[in-house]
């Protein structure tokens, strides 16, 4: 009987370990991954630097749109938007060329933004923002143009 | 041969003591009895057989304690090994939570892998970073623009 609550227990700690885990956004592996590459540029802002924006989180990173990382940048895009409750994008050939995504909020009273852009000069912008639900008007007249 | 004799006769009334009968046994077990004995004999190693069976159920009794006192061993020992991978899988996940908050707590830049944190760089660049993704034509416009191309 021990025996079986133990076990229990170990599978309901890894379920919620698993369940956290999985809040995890993919486009934080482009972040991690090429962030500090050369030829890239990673911004990180968070706190007072963007509180006028109502934000509290930040982060952008450029880089060339150019295999390895146009695949993943595709891959993470992807999946990411599925938990998406808005989406505006423009896709050619079945690529994601610019992209505007506000995701679900998880009930942390909080809105997540995800924005995607692939310039003429064949350099893509991605753009993870956190902010308070005051924050989508502001986002919305700076960066969607309906 | 006199002596196991008398205490057989001895056992007969009842009189003999543990160690006598022991001996009686003991006798029986190791020696071919002929005769009268013969016939008594079974009586003998019947408890001599009862003996070595009591000892072997007592030997049973006490393995099933030793494994008893192994199970009972190895419930903690599992116990233990479980809650420690959990802790350590709950300070791998606490580590790269407060990783990834230590990191969204600092404002910095890197460009080309080289870290810059003054504030006016970093805004700088984020305001780059807006404007790269900044539409210049609704996307509609973008999305027509690109089928025609």
């Amino acid at each position: 009987m021990t025996q079986i609550r133990t076990i229990f227990f170990c599978c309901a700690m890894l379920l919620f370990m698993a369940s956290a885990q999985g809040q995890n956004l993919k486009i934080n592996n482009i972040f991690d991954k090429y962030g500090k590459q050369k030829g890239s540029t990673m911004v990180i802002l968070s706190g007072e630097a963007v509180k006028n924006y109502q934000l509290s989180l930040y982060r952008s990173i450029t880089l060339r749109y150019e295999e390895p990382q146009s695949v993943d940048l595709q891959e993470c895009l992807n999946a990411d938007k599925q938990q998406a409750r808005k989406i505006k994008e423009v896709i050619s050939n079945g690529i994601i060329r610019s992209g505007y995504y506000q995701l679900l909020d998880e009930g942390k009273n909080m809105n997540r933004y995800i924005l995607f852009k692939i310039g003429n000069d064949q350099q893509a912008t991605l753009i993870y923002m956190e902010g308070d639900p005051k924050s989508e008007e502001l986002i919305n007249k700076l960066f969607v143009r309906e | 041969m006199k002596d196991v004799n008398e205490l057989i006769d001895k056992y007969f009334r009842g009189e003999t003591t543990r160690e006598e009968e022991k001996q009686l046994r003991k006798y029986f077990t190791e020696e071919t009895p002929t005769g009268d004995l013969a016939e008594i004999a079974p009586i003998f190693t019947y408890f001599s057989e009862e003996e070595s069976v009591t000892e072997f159920l007592k030997e049973l009794r006490v393995e099933k304690t030793v494994v008893k006192r192994n199970i009972s061993k190895r419930i903690p020992f599992l116990k233990i090994a479980s809650m420690a991978a959990c802790l350590l899988l709950g300070v791998l996940l606490l580590n790269k939570i407060v990783s990834i908050d230590r990191m969204s707590s600092e404002n910095c830049v890197w460009v080309n892998g080289e870290k810059i944190t003054s504030i006016a760089m970093v805004r700088k660049y984020a305001e780059t970073s807006f404007e790269n993704v900044k539409s210049e034509e609704n996307m509609l416009e973008q999305q027509l623009r690109l089928m025609g191309e």
